[in-house]
């Protein structure tokens, strides 16, 4: 079970968001929050992302300016750094600070049209208040809101998806049966770097994904493979130790009858 | 061969002690010993090869907090066979332990504690208590959490005593708290301190044991019997018959050794973390009547419980069974009173064992809480409430 708890943090794609909009420990209460005031609803919405339950932003994080501080105009003032409602070119740029690895890749694929004003940005699929963990389920939501009923992007989404589940189930049964076969032999433990490796290859592939390239992806997928294929080397040896190791006991017990035997065939000679 | 006894006959005149040794050999043992006399034999194999294995752990053992789970990965995983003399050593101190608890009940229930035999009982309890404490500080050296935390748990527990127990406790763990000196002075025991004590014991044991010769069932205001008078109730000499069947229980015991060793090797946790404690944490299973023993009753008088129950063992010849039966079945209230403690601790370890668990019988799952009292976990699906009072 530990594993699958390791598992989740390899990934970092756990379940969806809080129901529950809770102040989390250590984050501060958007309730001292000025801008709420007047930004309630972006405020509900804000409450619930992965942003805040995570105690990662807040309000100036994007938009600059003071939250703390009550007057507007002052919170506002040039010298905070207020820069209001992000342009379409900052909010890649405000994204990358964090997710540097996906907006590398979002710049190579076909949505970053700087020509083009009404071509998506990070906040397209992934929203801008209510940002909530990315899964696999978010391209079968919102690549659909402009390409529905095109064949070819159907397609592309449908094999990109399936390439990661593909990947992400290999992981998970990999991850069990190192977990199921390390109670038995504990030198797999010197192994555990493996494993941590194909969790770190699969999440390169998920940034490879924002350009939205088969080529790249399958690459990176590729990459995985032959890290979980290393896994699973190491296991199948584990498991083959494992049996010749009942072989020896077999060994073991035919020379302890051996041996007694003997002893019980000689008692009368002695 | 001949030429060198001839050599060390001439100088030490041994041929009087040969013929004193030849004739214990082949002095016949009663009748009614069967295979269940076999225990002790197979006791001195696996303590002859936890001081093997022990010795070859040793060499590349390093009894310092910084080093010592280092040590023990290196041995686990660097080592050759090196995993296999550990597994070994970790499977041989659990059988030691069975097998002493199973000799104590075998010679308990013979009568074969009963004058003249009584020191050698009592020799037989020290080095029970020896091989406990062989097991209490050998638990600490792999400084693994379990291992760390296990022993700040067990050497807190004589601290409450009153006056001497601060003391007691600094003098055993070396300091304020469990660290480098602890495992320093529990190394030292281990392998140098019991070892000693437990040959010499040993050694004892087996000297009173062969001098006397094994118990027979007669009443102890009755003569001993004489070598004759065994041969004529039935009894074989010792060699080769008895020996023979030592040597069987011997291979035996080797063959579930090895075979445990090699199917189920030693475990190793993660590095001792003095920051961290892990839950669930809890000793040895021979400790753990004794741990849980501690959550029922005040401190002082669980602290106090176990030295106690090595005390009743040794006045158990001297002043508790002194009748001159041998038989249990003649002697009902001390084999009762011996079944009803062995029954209590025995519920101890399985409550201790429980304790902080959960575990599901016959489709039902039940959480043992820290007394080891069972709640019924009640699926929430099922509209109940988790952790549910039965």
């Amino acid at each position: 079970m530990r594993w699958l708890a390791l598992l989740s943090l390899v990934l970092a794609w756990p379940a969806g968001a809080q129901d529950t909009p809770e102040v989390p420990e250590g984050q501060v209460s958007l309730d001292d929050v000025w801008c709420t005031v007047c930004h309630f609803e972006q405020g509900d919405e804000f409450a619930l992302s992965v942003h805040y339950q995570r105690g990662l932003l807040l309000c100036n994080d994007c938009h600059g300016g003071n939250p703390f501080e009550p007057d507007a105009e002052v919170a506002k003032a040039q010298d905070t750094g207020f820069i209001g409602k992000p342009t379409r070119s900052d909010i890649v740029t405000l994204c990358a600070k964090c997710h540097s690895g996906p907006a590398e890749f979002f710049a190579l694929g076909p949505h970053a049209d700087d020509t083009d004003p009404d071509s998506p940005t990070c906040v397209t699929c992934h929203q801008n208040h209510l940002v909530i963990d990315a899964t696999l389920a978010l391209m079968d939501t919102t690549c659909a809101v402009c390409h529905r009923g095109d064949s070819r992007v159907e397609k592309r989404v449908t094999a990109i998806e399936s390439k990661l589940a593909g990947a992400e189930a290999s992981l998970v049964a990999m991850a069990v049966r190192f977990d199921s076969l390390q109670g038995l032999d504990a030198g797999l433990r010197r192994s555990v770097g493996l494993l941590e490796g194909a969790g770190a290859a699969l999440r390169q592939v998920e940034p490879r994904t924002h350009a939205l390239d088969m080529g790249l992806i399958g690459a990176s997928i590729d990459a995985f493979d032959e890290e979980i294929a290393a896994v699973g080397e190491v296991l199948d040896e584990s498991e083959h130790w494992r049996q010749r190791r009942g072989w020896i006991v077999v060994g073991v017990w035919l020379f302890v009858a051996a041996n007694v035997t003997l002893l019980w065939m000689r008692r009368r000679t002695l | 061969m001949q030429r060198l006894w001839e050599w060390f006959d001439e100088r030490l005149h041994l041929a009087p002690v040969r013929r004193a040794l030849l004739d214990n050999l082949h002095k016949p043992v009663p009748g009614h010993v069967n295979w269940l006399f076999t225990m002790g034999a197979a006791l001195i194999l696996l303590l002859s090869v936890q001081l093997l294995t022990g010795v070859l752990l040793m060499v590349y053992y390093k009894p310092t907090g910084r080093e010592a789970f280092a040590s023990i990965e290196s041995i686990m995983y660097e080592v050759p066979l090196g995993w296999l003399i550990r597994s070994a050593h970790n499977w041989g101190s659990h059988l030691i332990v069975i097998l002493a608890l199973l000799h104590m009940f075998r010679v308990f229930f013979y009568g074969g504690f009963k004058k003249p035999r009584e020191l050698t009982w009592i020799v037989g309890v020290m080095l029970l208590a020896v091989i406990l404490g062989f097991g209490f500080t050998g638990y600490l050296l792999p400084w693994d959490q379990v291992a760390y935390w296990g022993t700040v748990v067990a050497t807190e527990a004589p601290a409450s005593l009153p006056v001497l127990g601060p003391i007691t406790r600094e003098f055993m763990i070396g300091g304020n708290e469990v660290a480098d000196a602890t495992l320093g002075r529990f190394y030292v025991v281990h392998v140098f301190l019991l070892p000693l004590l437990l040959l010499s014991l040993m050694g004892l044991h087996l000297l009173l044991i062969r001098y006397q010769g094994i118990s027979s069932m007669r009443r102890t205001d009755e003569p001993e019997p004489t070598p004759a008078q065994l041969r004529v109730d039935g009894g074989e000499p010792f060699f080769p018959n008895h020996v023979l069947r030592d040597s069987a229980t011997m291979y035996v015991i080797f063959g579930v050794l090895v075979s445990l060793a090699l199917l189920y090797p030693a475990h190793i946790g993660s590095p001792a973390d003095p920051l961290n404690t892990p839950a669930g944490i809890k000793p040895e299973w021979y400790f753990l009547p004794a741990y849980q023993l501690l959550k029922y009753v005040p401190e002082v008088v669980g602290v106090n419980m176990p030295p106690l129950l090595v005390l009743v063992l040794v006045l158990l010849p001297l002043v508790i069974d002194t009748s001159p039966e041998r038989h249990p079945g003649r002697r009902p209230r001390v084999v009762a009173g011996w079944l009803i403690v062995s029954a209590v601790i025995g519920l101890l370890g399985v409550l201790g064992h429980l304790s902080e668990t959960s575990s599901t019988f016959f489709g039902t799952t039940y959480h043992f809480d820290v007394q080891g009292v069972p709640h019924r976990v009640v699926d929430v699906a099922e509209g109940g409430e988790e952790g549910g009072e039965d």
